[in-house]
């Protein structure tokens, strides 16, 4: 099976996923804004490359009661430390992910990431299809709680290179939703880690420290209202 | 020789009791009634009944009720029926007390109503007279005797028997239908019951066929006398006289008697008015027959009472739709179709139980016909104030019940909303109309709440029901408003020193997230064995969930302040409540019928 073929199949899955399955009465929607810290480590044969930079960028999240949903776009620019020895990168990304809630505390999680390089070497884009499961923990109170997710990503397509041989992923983070408040604040750290076939000596490392600010609404009785906790 | 007059004496003090005048004879049969001798207390009321003997007074009618009771035990259920028919068609108003006698005489009586009424005769042109026998046998057959007329008159009597004019005939007890008929007259038609050993003497004064026909209306209702012969109680419709000059009088109780006169020429139709108020309704249609009937033209009058009951009743006023059977039934009455204006006073008293009949229309006899098909017409309906201001602590809330047949009415209060339940308020007796007044507050004195109710009276058992439907709202009151929430609380608590185990938690917690991104991260490629931003957020992690997890101390002082204020805060909150629950409790509702049956 071709790596695009099953990865549309994936794509297939994920969009199934979140048709509701019932009118549920609790319906969520918020907006943030995200600010990010990005890091692209590269290692081949012995030598590191890395580059860094900032980010900025949007995430639409939209819930239906066990679903949710959310869509970001993220566009940034990463420079090495040493000017001129590696070219500047301008990289977007965006990403479609989809969570169920098993519990209260435990949602599985759906993932498709395209993210793509630019520079004057030329042009890369990576997609990746990941699974995986995020926790969390509220801190005292319900407005502050601790995540923690682990991602697996079985599809990875990378154009012209050769594609990773096995992709792990990892997101730890706080996040604050004040009850009586429609704004959220989430701080998160997130690493992606692509290892390649040992005869390649390569393998390649995605870091990004994201700081969020969003407002959130949710439907009550027909009527959308800003806030996220229950009437 | 000695004298016979012991004798003789003895011979005439055993005499039968046969040989006692009618009432001595009724006496002597209530006795034997009462000690049970049915065989010998049979022939002495038989005996005893003969109309010459008195009026039909009550120990007459105690006679026939006791005579068919007898006969009915006696299993002799059809001289029963006769009897009882003979009495209702002599004395109209002859009811047995349901109260004492069996039921089975009350069945029977009522059958021998309902024969005689659909047998009705002419009274004005064929008579019956009855002949007494000194003794009477039960099983001795009756008599039928055609008295002699100045014209060849014949007489159908049953099927099969023919007599002429002075001729008579032996005959089985029981009713029998005689048809009189000579050339050149009209026929009569009537029913006669045979009574054993009794003659029953049929005498006719049939009119030419050339006669004509009287209308008499009039209200009030009068007694009517035509050339001195008295016709009976006004109004008077489609009443035969022979042609010529007549002398009309119409006596009012308690006042002067009018005389007028006719000239009635052949198969001519007189009509005669005296009605001082005519009944106006507003309704041209409903008016104009109202008048025809009044002007005595009886048949055309119904004929429009009928086609506006037919099509313009359902939307008339209150109460018109009830005169219209009012005049129907007493129309038919006066046409001597008794069945028919029953049916009319049925449908009157199912339509209208409320409906109270102006006192000049109907006469005695049709009134008392009419009391008794309101006595057996299942109806009711009620009545409620169409919209009423009351207090509930003072006042009550009137409701009028009305029934046809006299039963046990209970009255329902039906809460509608929010939720339906009903509640038995009370359970009376009515006789035709009652008024009840219902109380607006519980026994615990709190007044009856706001809301739609309905108001159902059912007659026990499976009668009929009628509901009303109340709209109770409280009108407007003055009352204390609450006061506002107590703004100036004092903190009740404040953050302690953390636990060990919220430390111990904080730093799981961020040592997770490290442990997390350590296992993720390749340490080669980031240069870090625990990257910078996982150091962040499980710092972060550790120091909020130390912050956040202390646990509060209580401030006595505070918590004691805050009470004193909630405590006082209720109290007057409480009396505001009594207040005002007081003040609602007693004011004003106004309730509505929204809807009466």
């Amino acid at each position: 099976m071709s790596p695009s073929l099953s990865l549309r199949r994936l794509t297939f899955l994920l969009a199934g996923s979140f048709v509701p399955t019932a009118a549920t009465s609790g319906q969520t929607v918020s907006a943030h804004a995200v600010l990010a810290a990005p890091k692209h480590s590269t290692r081949l044969t012995g030598l590191t490359e890395r580059v860094d930079g900032a980010w900025a960028g949007g995430v639409l999240e939209f819930g239906v009661g066990r679903l949710g949903v959310s869509l970001s776009g993220m566009r940034g620019r990463l420079t090495a430390p040493d000017p001129g020895s590696v070219p500047e990168r301008d990289v977007g990304e965006l990403t479609l992910d989809g969570q169920y809630g098993l519990r209260p505390w435990l949602r599985l999680e759906l993932r498709y990431t395209a993210r793509a390089f630019s520079s004057a070497a030329g042009y890369q884009r990576w997609d990746l299809v990941g699974v995986g499961a995020a926790a969390s923990r509220d801190l005292g109170t319900p407005a502050v709680r601790a995540f923690v997710s682990l991602l697996y990503f079985p599809v990875v397509n990378v154009s012209e290179q050769e594609r990773p041989s096995f992709v792990l992923g990892s997101d730890v983070g706080i996040a604050l939703a004040p009850s009586k408040l429609p704004i959220a604040v989430m701080l998160s750290y997130r690493i992606e880690r692509f290892s390649f076939a040992d005869a390649a000596a390569r393998s390649e490392q995605f870091e990004a420290l994201t700081l969020s600010l969003g407002v959130r609404a949710r439907r009550h009785a027909g009527r959308w209202r800003l806030g996220g906790a229950e009437p | 020789m000695r004298s016979p007059a012991p004798l003789l004496f003895l011979v005439l003090a055993a005499a039968p009791a046969a040989a006692q005048t009618g009432r001595q004879a009724l006496t002597a049969g209530a006795e034997r009634y009462l000690l049970a001798d049915y065989r010998g207390a049979v022939p002495l009321l038989s005996r005893g009944l003969d109309p010459k003997a008195g009026p039909p007074d009550r120990l007459w009618k105690q006679g026939v009720e006791r005579l068919a009771d007898m006969l009915l035990v006696l299993r002799r259920d059809s001289l029963a029926a006769t009897w009882l028919r003979w009495a209702i068609r002599l004395a109209p108003d002859f009811e047995v007390d349901a109260d004492l006698v069996p039921p089975a005489v009350v069945r029977a009586a009522a059958a021998a109503r309902a024969f005689v009424e659909t047998t009705p005769h002419d009274r004005f042109v064929a008579r019956t007279a009855f002949e007494w026998p000194i003794t009477i046998s039960a099983p001795a057959p009756g008599i039928v005797r055609l008295a002699p007329a100045p014209i060849p008159i014949t007489a159908r009597v049953g099927a099969d028997q023919f007599l002429r004019g002075g001729e008579a005939r032996r005959l089985p007890s029981g009713s029998y239908e005689v048809v009189v008929s000579a050339p050149g007259y009209l026929p009569t038609r009537l029913t006669v019951e045979v009574l054993p050993g009794v003659t029953t003497v049929v005498a006719v004064s049939l009119l030419p066929e050339t006669a004509g026909l009287l209308y008499v209306q009039v209200r009030p209702w009068g007694t009517l006398f035509v050339d001195g012969q008295p016709i009976g109680y006004t109004s008077v419709a489609a009443h035969r006289v022979v042609p010529g000059r007549h002398v009309l009088r119409l006596e009012h109780k308690g006042g002067a008697a009018r005389d007028t006169t006719i000239v009635v020429g052949e198969r001519q139709a007189v009509r005669v008015s005296w009605v001082g108020q005519p009944d106006t309704t507003g309704d041209p249609q409903l008016d104009r027959a109202l008048a025809a009937l009044d002007r005595g033209d009886t048949e055309r009058g119904v004929v429009l009472l009928r086609q506006w009951l037919s099509a313009d009743a359902a939307g008339a006023p209150q109460g018109t739709q009830s005169l219209a059977l009012a005049r129907l039934g007493e129309v038919a009455w006066s046409l001597g179709l008794r069945d028919s204006a029953r049916a009319y006073l049925r449908d009157l008293v199912q339509t209208d139980p409320f409906y109270s009949v102006p006192p000049d229309l109907f006469n005695p006899e049709l009134d008392a016909a009419f009391g008794r098909v309101r006595r057996e017409t299942p109806a009711i309906a009620i009545q409620a104030p169409r919209d009423t201001v009351v207090t509930p602590v003072r006042d009550s809330f009137p409701i009028r019940i009305a029934v046809g047949r006299p039963g046990e009415v209970r009255l329902l209060l039906r809460l509608t909303r929010p939720r339906p339940r009903d509640s038995l308020l009370v359970a009376l007796h009515v006789e035709g109309v009652a008024g009840v007044r219902i109380p607006l507050t519980a026994p615990d004195g709190s007044a009856l709440a706001p809301g739609r109710y309905a108001i159902e009276a059912e007659v026990a058992g499976t009668g009929p029901s009628a509901l009303v439907e109340l709209t109770v709202e409280r009108l407007r009151v003055d009352t204390v408003p609450h006061q506002a929430p107590i703004p100036d609380f004092r903190p009740e608590t404040r953050k302690g020193s953390p636990s060990l185990r919220t430390v111990g938690e904080g730093i799981g917690l961020g040592a997770l997230a490290l442990l997390v991104s350590a296992v993720v991260n390749d340490a080669r490629v980031s240069g870090r064995a625990i990257p910078r931003g996982a150091w962040l957020i499980g710092g972060s992690l550790t120091l909020a969930n130390i912050a956040l997890k202390r646990p509060g101390v209580p401030i006595t002082e505070h918590i004691a302040y805050n009470e004193s204020l909630r405590r006082q805060w209720n109290e007057e909150d409480r009396a505001i409540a009594a207040q005002n629950a007081t003040r609602l409790g007693t004011a004003p509702l106004r309730i509505r019928a929204t809807r009466e049956p």
